[in-house]
């Protein structure tokens, strides 16, 4: 305080002019600062942006010495004059973090400070207040008293002091200007969503504080910088930024309440579940909830899907959560919010039970798509081995069976053959194309080859051939689907046909194929007596549990002398 | 009658080749995959290929295309292929109607030897060829519809003989028949199936089996690829 009232005497009694309500605005401004500074400091000791704030304000405080009779005070204020801008740079291209994001950001304020330093300190080695008459450079008016002279002359030196303070320097600050006007615009563009809708305010102040500087600098229109109305509007900017910097502090302390309401909110059930109302409380919509498994030693999500949490170098933190020393759930989320650790650890001890409940589902589900999942790939393997054995059969038994049967051909034709002899390898030729005829049919049933090589609607077609009814197909989808898929569809179509042709008494058969809506629908309809059941018979069974295995659903319709209708719905990609 | 076989067993090349060397044909190259028998056919131009439709490397359709691009590329060489599975819709892709014979047997054929030696030489001569078992699924397949019905079962015999390739000589052979019988027989069947007219030959089975096939000319729709 004592410092203020004497900063403020400075200004109001030196010989350089500063009118009352100037003195009392800068010195006014400075300790608002000062104060909002160590609110924010206390509330968030994370964050610099407290320790800028407070060093923004000391620095208004001491500038305004500049205006006082002593060499020391003037001194100290005039190096110091450009310095708060510097620090206001810094706390808004630093804000809400408090931290310089980007390289680009950290180079350009490092040589902002070292400029808006380096210019007044060289206007002060060459400054002799007696060199001039009438008001000098550096503001002094001698018609008021004696100028306060520089402690740091080296040697006084008009010209110099004119290019530190006059023509040079107001090129570089409008480069500054110009520069910080582009790295806020920049961060704006790339700020995620919860930093923009915080920083909003403060982003907006900042960039009519920068145009106005820009334009003063500039071009100099000399009606509006030295009216009233830039002082005021000057003034009322600097008391903006502030008062923004502490609202965003005060929404912090409004985030808290809001994990207050998420406690009530859980207790119902919420619409978006815990990871909603967690999003919400947080105020961050990229907010993810990752469940931890531990007899998975891995984290899903509420789908039971595997998550991978990101690594330390992504834009995205992690906050993991415990309950009774065990991990139980990872909160993947905006990194800004780690700058007030204690909202998310109380947003989550808040959603424990509703995330330790929600846990259990997540768990459930991540076992019910791992079974799924096994039983696909018990089926698939269990196809890939049918179309290996039919091949097998087909290349291997089959071709030898047949070569045998011509090498006992061409002994048959051996005419110095005994005729008992002759007759018996008749005989055994005969069991051979009996025997290949039923290897076959076996290897057909096992995998027909013409699915794997012409896809199903050509099997549907020798299915339709070979069968003694009447079948029609409908429709057949064209071109090829993954293998599995067919197979699953060719054999509910083979099922319904067997069941007409063996239990129906079905006069014809009906196959229709058709891709609908990624499913692969098929559909067999005979006009037969009716009355089959998924459940009484096996065959119906096991097929059930092969277009189940594919995530797909098999119905059967068969009302008493209703005719049967199986109907397989098999998912397939497009 | 010169003859190329290509078919990826060793030992079947060998048996197949003996017995039809045995019958009086000229067997002038034995290969093991569809590359070598593009090259013996543009070399050697004999008057039937022989081939296996599993060849490497993939053993599924080597053969059927190989066969497709021999008939497309040389109308005048036959070409016999020879299924280890009865796959009676891709016979039936393979009957076309471009010149030069055709036939689709299954493998285990070659061991009823007459009727194999049979039925390559009518291949070879610019005839057909076609499995019995395929027929046999058509027309059973056709069992239940009107027009088949009213035929008599000996004209339902003479109908699949017909539909395999043979001529009326040899269905008189085989049906101990007259020819004259024969030729009554297949008139009533063309009228009785309101079928046009056709000469012997490859056109005659070609007609058949169109009429045989499912969906044929029926206006039963089957969407193929």
């Amino acid at each position: 305080m004592a410092l203020g009232v004497l900063s403020y005497s400075a200004g109001v009694n030196g010989a350089i002019p500063q009118t009352a309500p100037e003195a009392a605005l800068a010195v006014a401004l400075g300790w608002l600062y000062v104060g909002a500074g160590l609110l924010a400091w206390w509330k968030r000791p994370q964050s610099r942006t407290g320790l800028l704030m407070t060093l923004f304000g000391l620095t208004i405080v001491f500038r305004n010495f500049v205006f006082d009779d002593s060499s020391l005070g003037f001194t100290v204020g005039f190096l110091l004059s450009l310095v708060p801008l510097a620090i206001l740079a810094h706390l808004i291209l630093g804000y809400p973090a408090g931290h310089l994001a980007g390289r680009l950001e950290r180079w350009y304020m490092g040589a902002t400070y070292t400029l808006v330093l380096a210019f007044p300190l060289a206007a002060l080695l060459f400054y002799e207040p007696s060199l001039y008459d009438e008001r000098t450079p550096l503001g002094c008016d001698p018609s008021r008293g004696e100028c306060p002279a520089s402690l740091l002359l080296v040697e006084g030196n008009a010209t110099a002091v004119e290019l530190a303070r006059g023509s040079l320097d107001t090129l570089v600050y409008l480069a500054l200007a110009v520069t910080f006007v582009v790295l806020l615009a920049r961060r704006l563009v790339r700020a995620t969503p919860r930093t923009r809708r915080m920083a909003a305010p403060v982003f907006a102040i900042a960039l009519v504080l920068a145009v106005d500087v820009i334009a003063t600098t500039a071009l100099n229109v000399r009606a509006y910088t030295e009216s009233q109305l830039h002082t005021v509007f000057r003034a009322l900017l600097q008391f903006a930024i502030p008062i923004a910097l502490l609202a965003g502090v005060l929404r912090e302390r409004l985030a808290h309440a809001a994990v207050g309401d998420l406690v009530l909110e859980l207790e119902g059930k919420p619409p978006h579940g815990v990871h909603g109302a967690l999003a919400r409380a947080l105020g961050d919509p990229t907010l993810r909830v990752a469940f931890w498994l531990p007899e998975r030693v891995a984290y899903v999500d509420a789908a039971g899907e595997p998550v991978s949490l990101p690594a330390d170098t992504s834009d995205q933190a992690v906050t993991a959560l415990e309950s009774d020393g065990e991990p139980l759930a990872a909160l993947i989320h905006d990194p800004i919010l780690l700058e007030d650790p204690g909202l998310v650890a109380a947003a989550g001890a808040a959603a424990k039970l509703a995330l330790e409940n929600e846990r259990l589902h997540a768990q459930l589900r991540a076992q019910l798509v791992e079974v799924r999942r096994s039983r696909a790939r018990i089926v698939a393997t269990a196809d890939a081995e049918r179309r290996r054995i039919e091949r097998d059969l087909h290349d291997g038994a089959q071709q030898r069976l047949v070569a045998l049967g011509l090498t006992l051909k061409l002994v048959e034709q051996n005419r110095a053959l005994d005729p008992e002899a002759a007759r018996l390898l008749a005989t055994a030729v005969q069991e051979l194309q009996a025997a290949i005829h039923e290897l076959r049919e076996l290897a057909r049933g096992v995998h027909p080859a013409i699915l794997t090589e012409e896809g199903l609607g050509a099997a549907l077609e020798s299915l339709a051939s070979r069968t003694p009814l009447p079948v029609t197909i409908t429709a057949a989808p064209p071109g090829r689907l993954a293998p599995d898929v067919e197979a699953a569809a060719y054999f509910v179509a083979c099922e319904g046909v067997t069941n007409a042709v063996r239990y129906s008494h079905a006069s014809a058969v009906t196959i229709r194929a058709e891709r609908d809506n990624g499913r692969l629908v098929v559909e067999v309809a005979d006009d037969g007596v009716g009355g089959a059941q998924v459940a009484s018979g096996s065959g119906l069974r096991g097929l059930a549990d092969r277009v189940e295995a594919h995530g797909g659903r098999l119905s059967v319709e068969s009302p008493p002398e209703g005719g049967t209708r199986l109907v397989g719905e098999i998912p397939c990609a497009s | 009658m010169r003859v190329v076989i290509a078919d990826d067993s060793v030992l079947l090349r060998e048996g197949l080749s003996r017995v039809l060397a045995d019958a009086g044909f000229d067997v002038v190259a034995q290969v093991g995959d569809a590359d070598a028998l593009h090259e013996a056919v543009d070399r050697l131009a004999p008057d039937v290929a022989i081939v296996d439709v599993r060849m490497p490397p993939t053993h599924t359709d080597e053969g059927t295309r190989a066969a497709q691009e021999i008939r497309a590329k040389h109308p005048g060489v036959g070409v016999l292929v020879l299924s280890q599975v009865l796959d009676s819709p891709r016979a039936l892709r393979l009957v076309s109607e471009k010149r030069g014979g055709f036939g689709y047997l299954l493998k285990d054929r070659v061991l009823d030897v007459d009727d194999f030696v049979d039925a390559v030489r009518r291949v070879g001569r610019g005839g057909s060829a076609i499995d019995a078992d395929v027929v046999a699924e058509l027309v059973a397949r056709e069992k239940a519809r009107d027009p088949l019905d009213a035929l008599t079962p000996r004209e339902r015999d003479v109908l699949a003989l017909i539909a395999v390739g043979h001529s009326n000589q040899a269905i008189s052979t085989k049906l101990y028949l007259s020819p004259k019988t024969v030729e009554t027989h297949v008139n009533r069947i063309f009228q009785k199936l309101k079928l046009a007219p056709t000469p012997e030959g490859h056109r005659r089975v070609l007609a058949v089996l169109a009429y045989l096939r499912p969906g044929g000319d029926r206006g039963i729709s089957v969407t193929n690829p």
